[in-house]
């Protein structure tokens, strides 16, 4: 009986020429946004291999120890998953003067966006007159008259409703990515598929959640027209306020000091206060042990000199008290270093602590969550940067070993080498980033994605519950 | 005859279901824009007020505009703190680490609210104007009375865009108020002109959506069809157009990366570093640093002259795709109203390019003197509306006249059986 049901669904909505519509709409949609962005993809690889081999070739020529760092900076390659996925931007980071200012300007149309805005309002369209229409038209009387169950009916309702919309969806998505693989000529390799059905998954479960939540205002409501105002107030909250609000209610509600704070205290603690601390300290020190040294601030230099060079007692104790100011110096930098460092250190926690309260916060929307697990899963996401920040600073400790071994080589064999001249560093280990695992990726996205389940559940359920006690008169 | 009917539209909305939810949105929505925007515009203050140039320490910094709680469009990058180095300009990381969410989402500020949710508001307000009378059976009814269809049609847009525009001015006005008083806004006669401005340009998007809606009122005959299809062309305009021109652009005008413009000015800096050294090896000289610098300057500016034309056509482009609807055009005239647009951010950079240009040498060192303080004044209204304004206004007032007179004449041949 179900899937009488469940087919009666679906001959509805395909018939549907308004839902014909929008799936025409949502599919031209999702191929031109790959299309596009695809051709954008291969323009900037072409630009990142260019950019990669200048450097290198730089670096054959004019390699030497002391500006190595500055020499070898890491680029990130362009995602694979660009097309779909355009993530955190970096041109958005803007960390240049001449950065493009576009894309904090406007957001970019990809897949993650059609499918987050476009195919929630589709989803919530096609159900908010599920109950509701065939309440006004009078069939859902006559179906219940003829003894069919309550579950049956709410439940050949969502999935009829979700096959309905995945179909098509899943129609579009596919050809976009066979235009990936076939006309784009981008080689595929295992770990892609796995993104890709990643994100297809995650995007049901995403289309699903609407869905039901439709449904669930359709069994709270007496007419469809009340029912797609309860279900389009609750999208505009879901997908335009909820999401967008989090991080600036994360700034205000846990407020964490501007950099520039920061960055002027602890260049007072590690530039005045430690001038200050080590005045303070040689004074006691010549209390202590050097009371003769009192005035020997106030000598002249010759005089200081002469006596030096007649002294030689004086010359003895002048050195012991150089020595003891040395490392007085020395200590003071540590402890002032220390101290900065903590300021700086118990800042990084507190921003890390206000991103996750603003991830948390944005967690209450399947919006954030569906975002959140797509753009981890093609690794442009938030969880992205600490795998790069590993990798790039393993590479950077592996090629300063090199160079350190091969500048000690080098000088062994001629004492007159300094670390302004050049050296050969064609045999030194190159960048590759491992992207990565599919493994890593579940694991990231394991709690977005649980949260999107629950969404499904909490409003199906709702759905459901308010269904059984509907009056279908 | 116009104001009764007028009238009866009002009456029959103010008391239902749709007006309270939907103001209620509003009025939630503004309060947290209002609350939001002024946290993050403290935050900017907070920031400039430690770093601004003073002439123990000439920071290029600019001050952050209570116009930017309205439209923050660009103004976390306008307000960064700018440094000259021998590489030339610089910039210094100040963001917060929040920022990484705020590139995956938009900003909730007040220009949002007018772009998508009053768009919005407008088009289910409207939506149903005629197809409603019509599944009811009054509209035969109203028409046999000798009620003249014009005065109908008129009559129900200005009803449902007096529902709609009526509400948000309220809220609107309420929320300027508030912004005003709060501590810490410097309001001059400019802000309010400016929002004056951007109340007008919401009356003008607000009349151009209640039009979509009544036009596919007028050309579709059931409430539901209508609904979807004003609700497609709503996100038309609002999400797909603008959103997609910004990807479309990028193709049509190919700008160098500025990865690249980064990486060449590195390695022509370590490029001129070594050389001198080397030179200094064979024969040492005293002005081998001043030359090098002249030199290395001469070649960033070189790289920076050949890339911002680029990065200015491409801005062009965008801003000319963007237009194709009239909330891409009503985004690009707010912020730039409100200081904080793509405008602004050229006319800024110029500012800092210029004041570097006259102060690099003495910034570096090159030679003796003070250094100028910085100071950069925002564009004003005029300057705003005769450079790239009257675009943006000219876009909207059409597609506004455009929507209206199809609804108008789509009425006139309507069958209202």
């Amino acid at each position: 009986m179900l899937w009488v049901l469940v087919r009666k669904e679906l001959l509805d909505n395909l018939l549907n020429l308004r839902f014909i519509t929008l799936c025409v709409v949502a599919i031209v949609l999702i191929v031109s946004s790959i299309v596009v962005l695809t051709g954008q993809y291969h323009e900037e690889l072409i630009d990142y291999y260019n950019r990669v081999n200048t450097q290198d070739a730089f670096i054959d020529q004019y390699g030497h120890t002391n500006r190595i760092g500055w020499m070898s900076r890491l680029f990130r390659e362009p995602s694979r998953y660009q097309p779909l996925v355009v993530g955190i931007d970096r041109d958005a980071a803007q960390e240049n003067f001449l950065s493009n200012p576009i894309p904090v300007f406007l957001s970019k149309l990809d897949f993650v966006a059609i499918v987050s805005v476009l195919m929630s309002l589709v989803a919530v369209l096609l159900a908010h007159s599920a109950i509701t229409g065939e309440r006004e038209d009078g069939i859902l009387k006559l179906m219940l008259s003829s003894s069919l169950p309550r579950t049956t009916i709410v439940l050949g309702k969502f999935i009829g409703g979700v096959i309905t919309l995945i179909v098509p969806f899943t129609l579009g998505v596919l050809l976009g990515l066979s235009y990936i693989a076939v006309a784009a000529g981008v080689e595929l390799r295992s770990l892609d598929y796995g993104v890709f059905a990643i994100l297809l998954l995650i995007s049901y479960l995403y289309m699903t959640a609407f869905y039901a939540l439709g449904l669930f205002f359709s069994a709270r409501s007496r007419t469809s027209n009340v029912a797609v105002l309860k279900s389009l107030f609750a999208w505009v909250v879901l997908v335009l306020v909820l999401p967008n609000i989090s991080p600036f209610l994360a700034a205000q509600i846990y407020r964490i000091p501007s950099v520039a704070k920061i960055q002027r205290e602890t260049n007072k603690i590690e530039s005045d206060d430690r001038d200050e601390i080590i005045g303070k300290r040689l004074q006691q020190i010549v209390q202590m042990t050097f009371p003769d040294f009192a005035t020997i601030r106030s000598m002249t230099k010759s005089d200081l000199q002469k006596k030096l060079d007649s002294d030689p007692v004086f010359r003895d104790r002048y050195a012991q008290f150089q020595r003891a100011f040395e490392e007085l110096v020395r200590d003071v930098n540590t402890e002032q270093r220390r101290i900065a460092d903590a300021i700086r250190e118990s800042f990084e926690n507190q921003s890390h602590h206000q991103e996750l309260l603003a991830t948390v916060l944005a967690s209450l929307s399947p919006l954030s969550n569906f975002v959140f697990a797509a753009t981890d899963a093609a690794d442009v996401g938030l969880q992205s940067d600490a795998e790069w920040a590993a990798q790039s600073g393993e590479y950077d400790r592996v090629l300063s070993e090199y160079v350190n071994q091969r500048y000690a080589e080098t000088r062994q064999r001629n004492p007159a080498f300094d670390f302004n001249d050049y050296l050969d560093l064609r045999g030194r280990p190159r960048f590759q980033f491992q992207p990565p695992p599919l493994a890593m990726r579940l694991e990231r996205i394991l709690v977005p994605a649980g949260v999107l389940a629950m969404f499904n559940l909490l409003f199906f359920a709702g759905a459901f519950l308010s269904f059984l006690r509907y009056d279908v008169r | 005859m116009i104001w009764s009917i007028a009238k009866k539209e009002i009456l029959e909305n103010i008391f239902s279901y749709r007006f309270s939810i939907l103001t209620v949105l509003l009025a939630l929505l503004m309060a947290v824009a209002v609350i939001v925007g002024y946290g993050d515009f403290l935050l900017r203050l907070e920031n400039y007020e430690v770093l601004r140039p003073m002439p123990n320490s000439p920071n290029i910094i600019i001050e952050p505009t209570p116009m930017s709680m309205f439209a923050k469009g660009l103004e976390a990058n306008l307000t960064r703190l700018y440094e000259v180095s021998i590489l030339g300009i610089e910039i210094r990381q100040n963001q917060q680490l929040v920022n990484r969410i705020f590139s995956l989402f938009t900003v909730p500020d007040m220009l949002f609210i007018i772009k998508v949710v009053l768009a919005l508001i407008a088009v289910l307000f409207s939506f149903d104007a005629i197809t409603h009378e019509k599944e009811q059976g009054t509209l035969k009814l109203t028409l046999s009375n000798g009620i003249r269809r014009s005065s109908l049609v008129v009559g129900k847009f200005a009803g449902r865009f007096v529902l709609v525009f009526v509400p948000f001015t309220v809220l609107f006005l309420l929320a300027l108020l508030t912004m005003s008083l709060l501590p810490s806004v410097a309001v001059t006669s400019s802000f309010w002109w400016k929002n004056l401005v951007i109340l007008l340009a919401s009356c003008v998007y607000t009349l151009l959506f209640t039009g979509v809606g009544l036009f596919v009122s007028s050309i579709i005959h059931r409430s539901s069809t209508s609904m979807v299809v004003s609700l497609s062309i709503w996100l038309l305009f609002v999400f797909i157009i603008p959103n997609f021109s910004t990807v479309i652009a990028k193709r049509l005008t190919p700008v160098p990366t500025s990865d690249r413009i980064e990486m060449e000015t590195r390695l022509n800096t370590i490029q001129a570093i070594y050389n001198r050294i080397q030179r200094e090896k064979e024969e040492p000289r005293g002005m081998e640093g001043v030359r090098m610098i002249r030199q290395l300057r001469e070649s960033t500016t070189r790289i920076t002259e050949l890339y911002r034309p680029k990065m200015n056509a491409l801005m062009r482009t965008t801003k000319s795709l963007v237009r194709i609807s009239p909330s891409g055009a009503l985004n690009v005239l707010l912020t730039d109203i409100a200081n904080t647009g793509l405008y602004e951010e050229v006319r800024a950079k110029d500012a800092v390019t210029q004041y570097v240009e006259r102060n690099f040498n003495r910034i570096n060192e090159l030679e003796p003197g003070p250094i100028e303080l910085f100071r950069y004044t925002r564009a004003s209204l005029g300057e705003v509306f005769s450079a790239t304004g009257y675009v943006d206004v000219v876009v909207i007032l059409f597609f506004a006249t455009l929507f209206i007179a199809a609804a108008y004449v789509r009425f006139l041949i309507y069958d209202p059986r």
